[in-house]
């Protein structure tokens, strides 16, 4: 019955070849004006899980909250301190620099030189505040003995480390952004502003005495969008490093240029589908045009190989075509379905970004089946095939025949054979004990997205070093009843809080509204330390509260909201766990009524929800595409060996890959969970090259060392060369300016790379092993995808 | 001064809405915590060798080898800043807090009880008992409290007139001729030669309020405070002699070490110390710059500080 649907389908598209290529040609231009249409976007909200509890938090809270709209610009003297004229000169021209940009909210700019900046001594007779800069200076009248009293007030106002580094060679201007825009309602464009920090502060004002320093959430944002759209570059070259690799492969300038054309096509169509459903294009989604090229490029070679063969053994360009048209169509789809169903069942992970990517890389290979299964050999219908290529083509067949022979010869002998398995099973264990202990989420300090070495991760490092800074935030929000920092109970239970939390090993410091009211009282109490707790009667405890600057984001406007702000020594998964379970368990142990403890804004809190979503999906994403690859695998085969012979390999794969990222320092996070599936996915293909063969030969009442051989001999070559043709389209990530993409890059690689080796290795190992010690006793059924 | 006003206006506002008040909320314990030695500490003294700190949320933390280790307390049954601790012998020692509380332990601090919460819950600042049975406590707003029964029962003491008797008394000590001393606000200090029967306001010759004072082993009286003042006397209180200070920092706390030098402690990193027969302060900021609160001699001689981040690691400071 296929065979007829087959026939009926070669009959309509080659009968109408012009139409059907016309048809396509159409919706590739209409879907090439919408691709056109792509933007980039840094994808921030899309890597968090929408619908956890502490993201729900973060969502409400994040434009109350500390840090996420804050800008740092640090002024650094290359050489000496800042405490000269032209450090001082410099470190007015930022701040007048950042007050006048747009997107900034001129009321937070804060530097030495801003009036907010009040040294406030206590004496005898009460508070004495005067301004840092002090009244009578001017960036103008700088002199040694201005500077001196700016120091000096610098020091008594306590703004060593915050404003001023501890070695006084850094200055720094904190801002505010004005994200929305309170006039149009407008968010930041991060990638704009940050290009603008560059251009009119970077730039501007570095110098040879002078370092300039930019870290906050919205430099990070831009930096990321700025890496992502990098990859673009490496899409061209991966481009010409496959089309070099398949020219090497086919020696045809004709059966080079199918593949490439048709899975660029494929990577159009994708494009625009992408701006059909209003993704955008993340740093995550964009890789997947990448993997889709490579996908399409590495099924394209098996309908050229199918096509050189057939011109090899005397058919013409038409009949060759039609031929690996109806040959191929049936297991070629099979193979699309199995990365198809690897892919979609990402669409489960509830984090927006890998939804679109799961999405987008369906469609993508669905739209394979169109562009290799139907366009490519339509499209080689058309070609004329020289004499001069098939004895070329010949040649080569004949030396990479022999190659493989000698391997299939080696491993499926049954000794070989059983040593391979006793040594894959040795590798097994290691390879299982060796990636205990995986890291979850990330590891390294800085901005994960960006590389260590990267300008903003640098700078991060060396204002982390210089200033008494904290970058690892988890804020728990405390909601309280109206007023509640006027009330001492609530005041005295965040306070509790907050010291508890401090206590979590991890915790480097808390910082919380009480705890600042309880200086603030000492404060109004001439400094006396005896002082410093929270007064009882509400008067003087907002008396006290009052003292508290707005700017430190520790309470709303209506005292609803109170957070615990805890800076954390790092972001590794299990320090922020530790304290997710330390709030945990103090808010079930210590709860107050009216009064809610949530989890958690800050990055460090984000990504602790992070990680618990892909720490809990990747098992139960692994099993669904296993029980996926089973099911395939039985359903074609009806036979346990190619269930065991297929996926053993496949497994053994995984753990290396799981080996290789736990010695790399790769955490599983939004972008290695993926990466661990696809390459399920795409690694199965290979097995059923391989097993496909195999079944055949076997059909056909051969033994199964026999049958070994031949199959690796016919389809072995190809299958190698998939897979560097897949690694090419990959590995080209390692060089992105965005260190996940870097990773992910890495992985893929290593995952094709050992998807393959196993296949051709381990595949016809166990096959033959497992008949030598379980013969089988029925005649072998011949597959239903016949190669 | 006009703080003050303010501060009874409030107090009489509050006073008369007293009647609708909370009841006194049950008393959360004091939290065990990993960093207990590292919690705001207001206070220092000594259980026989073990040495005895309290400080924020209800912390007590004793070290039993001279301050190398800290241990908290096993016990304390509130959570509120304690700012006094009085040890009449190595077993029997008093704490006293915010909230008006006054606690006890009955074994070299390890354990605490909850003596008495004084009614309105006054800011207590600071405790002295002369013996087990008999004790002082002194804080703000003219609180003062005398017991004869070891803190079973207190009864109110009348210090100073108009608006003397309002002043936040920051220190009480007795000395050792039986006088009591109490160092007060706005430079004042009182004392009182019948058991705080009768006080009689000292002429200081300070404007800056006074936060603690000792009796010097010669028996020279140290009253110490705010703009870095020193004061001394060698007749019992009745004249003062300002010594010379380079700090405008106020010292929070003062000790006498063996060898007879004078340290004291204050805001800002000040420490300070006076040779015994100097006339002058040589004061020394420390680099981190952290408001210190207390000061003790362990029973080894070393001097041991503590302030606004906890104990800080023992001086190396041998008499």
């Amino acid at each position: 019955m296929i065979e007829k649907l087959v026939l009926r389908l070669q009959r309509l598209f080659f009968a109408h070849r012009l139409a059907t290529l016309a048809a396509l040609a159409v919706f590739t231009v209409v879907m090439g004006a919408f691709a056109a249409r792509l933007t980039m976007s840094a994808g921030f909200d899309k890597q968090l899980p929408q619908n956890h509890e502490y993201v729900q938090t973060f969502n409400q809270y994040r434009d109350v909250l500390f840090g996420a709209n804050r800008i740092i610009v640090t002024v650094h003297a290359k050489h000496g301190d800042i405490w000269n004229v032209k450090a001082m000169t410099r470190l007015y021209e930022v701040t007048q620099a950042l007050f006048f940009m747009p997107g900034v909210d001129r009321r937070t700019v804060t530097s030495l030189w801003t009036p907010n900046t009040r040294a406030v001594q206590i004496t005898e007779e009460g508070m004495k505040a005067e301004d840092v800069v002090g009244g009578d200076v001017t960036v103008k009248s700088l002199t040694p003995e201005a500077i001196a009293g700016i120091r000096e007030r610098t020091v008594i106002g306590g703004f060593i480390g915050s404003l001023v580094a501890n070695d006084s060679t850094s200055a720094m201007v904190v801002a505010e952004l004005a994200d929305p825009d309170p006039a149009t309602g407008k968010r930041l464009d991060y990638l704009d502003f940050s290009k603008r920090l560059e251009k009119e502060v970077r730039d501007k004002f570095s110098d040879a005495d002078t370092q300039i320093q930019i870290i906050g959430f919205a430099k990070q944002m831009g930096d990321i969008s700025e890496g992502a759209t990098s990859v673009i570059e490496f899409f061209a070259l991966a481009f010409v490093l496959t089309a070099i690799a398949v020219y090497w492969y086919t020696r045809s300038l004709a059966l080079t240029f199918l593949p490439l054309v048709c899975s660029l096509v494929s990577v159009v169509w994708q494009f625009g589908t992408i701006t059909l459903l209003g993704f955008g294009l993340d740093p995550l989604a964009v890789l997947v045009p990448f993997l889709v090229f490579a996908i399409g490029v590495s099924h394209g070679i098996q309908q050229v190989n199918y096509i050189a063969k057939e011109v090899i053994n005397g058919a013409d360009g038409y009949t060759a075509a039609t031929r690996s048209f109806s040959g191929l169509l049936v297991p070629g789809t099979l193979a699309l379905i199995t990365a198809f169903v690897g892919f979609a069942t990402l669409v489960l992970v509830p984090i927006p970004m890998i939804r679109e990517l799961a999405i987008t890389a369906s469609v993508g290979v669905a739209y394979k089946i169109v562009t290799n299964l139907i366009m490519l050999p339509v499209l080689a219908s058309y070609f004329r095939f020289d004499n001069a290529f098939v004895e070329r083509a010949g040649r080569m067949e004949g030396l990479r025949n022999r190659l493989m022979a000698g391997l299939g010869v080696h491993i499926a002998n049954p000794r070989n054979a059983a040593l391979v398995v006793i040594g894959c099973t040795v590798l097994f264990g290691v390879a299982v004990w060796q990636s205990q202990g995986r890291h979850v989420g990330h590891v390294l300090p800085g901005a994960p997205e960006l590389h260590n070495d990267s300008r903003y991760n640098r700078d991060v490092e060396d204002v982390v070093s210089r200033f008494a800074l904290g970058l690892d935030l988890l804020t728990v929000v405390v909601e309280t009843p109206k007023d509640g920092c006027y009330r001492y109970d609530t005041m005295a239970y965040v306070d509790r809080l907050t010291w508890a939390l401090a206590n979590v090993p991890g915790v480097l410091s808390a910082q919380s509204l009480p705890v600042m009211a309880k200086l603030a009282s000492s404060g109004v109490n001439e400094g006396n330390p005896k002082w410093a707790a929270l007064p009882r009667e509400e008067l003087t405890l907002g008396e006290a509260v009052r003292q508290v600057p707005e700017g430190m984001r520790l309470f709303n406007a209506d005292c609803t909201v109170l957070p615990v702000n805890l800076y954390l020594a790092d972001h590794k998964a299990s320090t922020i766990k530790e304290v997710v379970a330390a709030v945990k368990a103090w808010r079930s142990a210590h709860p107050m009524e009216g009064v809610t403890v949530r989890l958690a804004s800050g990055n460090a809190g984000v990504q602790a929800a992070t990680n618990e979503i892909v720490e809990h999906s990747e098992l139960p994403m692994m099993l669904y595409v296993y029980a996926t690859i089973l099911v395939l695998v039985f359903l074609v085969y009806r036979d346990w060996r190619a269930m065991v012979a297929c996926c053993v390999p496949l497994t053994l794969a995984t753990f290396l890959g799981y080996w290789f990222m736990k010695s790399l320092d790769i955490g599983l996070t939004v972008a290695t969970l993926p990466v661990m599936v696809l390459a399920v996915g795409i690694g199965v293909d290979y097995a059923f090259y391989i097993y496909n063969r195999l079944q055949m030969h076997l059909a056909h009442g051969e033994d199964i060392v026999t049958a070994f051989k031949q199959a690796l001999r016919e389809v072995g070559v190809a299958t190698v060369f998939t897979a560097v043709t897949l690694s090419i389209g990959v590995a080209t990530w390692s060089f992105s300016a965005l260190k996940f993409q870097a990773d992910m890059g890495m992985l893929l690689t290593f995952m094709f790379m050992v998807n393959m080796i196993m296949a051709i290795t381990l595949l016809p190992a166990l096959a033959v092993t497992i008949d030598m010690l379980i013969p089988r006793r029925g005649p072998v059924r011949a597959p239903l995808m016949a190669h | 001064m006009k703080r003050n006003l303010v501060a009874a206006a409030l107090l009489c506002a509050l006073a008369a809405s007293a009647g609708a008040a909370d009841a006194p909320q049950p008393a959360v314990p004091a939290i065990s915590a990993r960093l207990a030695a590292r919690v705001p500490i207001t206070a220092m003294s000594r259980a026989g060798d073990t040495l005895v700190a309290v400080g924020d949320y209800g912390t007590v933390v004793l070290s039993k080898d001279n301050g190398k280790s800290w241990k908290q307390a096993h016990s304390v049954p509130v959570s509120s800043l304690l700012t006094a601790v009085s040890f009449a012998d190595a077993e029997h020692g008093w704490a006293v807090g915010h909230g008006g509380v006054i606690l006890k332990s009955e074994d070299g601090g390890e354990n605490w009880v909850l003596l008495q919460r004084v009614a309105d819950e006054p800011v207590l600042l600071s405790v002295s008992f002369v013996s087990p049975e008999h004790g002082f406590v002194v804080g703000g707003y003219g609180t003062a409290l005398q017991t004869r029964d070891g803190g079973a029962s207190w009864t109110k003491l009348k210090v100073g007139e108009g608006y003397d008797a309002d002043l936040h008394f920051n220190q009480i000590l007795a000395t050792r001729d039986g006088s009591l001393l109490i160092a007060a606000e706005s430079g004042a200090a009182f004392r009182s030669r019948d058991d705080g029967a009768t006080w009689t306001r000292l002429q200081t010759g300070a404007t800056g309020s006074l936060w603690g004072g000792l009796q010097l082993k010669d028996g020279a009286l140290v009253l110490y405070g705010m703009s870095g003042r020193v004061l001394l006397s060698r007749d019992g209180g009745n004249t003062w002699k300002t010594i010379s200070s380079d700090t405008e920092q106020a010292f929070a706390a003062a000790v006498q070490s063996g060898d007879g030098q004078l340290v004291l402690v204050g805001g800002g990193g000040a420490v300070a110390a006076l040779a015994s027969g100097a006339e002058r302060l040589s004061v020394n900021i420390r680099e981190d710059r952290q408001n210190l609160a207390a000061v003790a001699v362990a029973a080894d001689g070393h001097v041991l500080m503590a302030g606004q981040n906890g104990i800080l690691d023992a001086e190396t400071k041998k008499p």
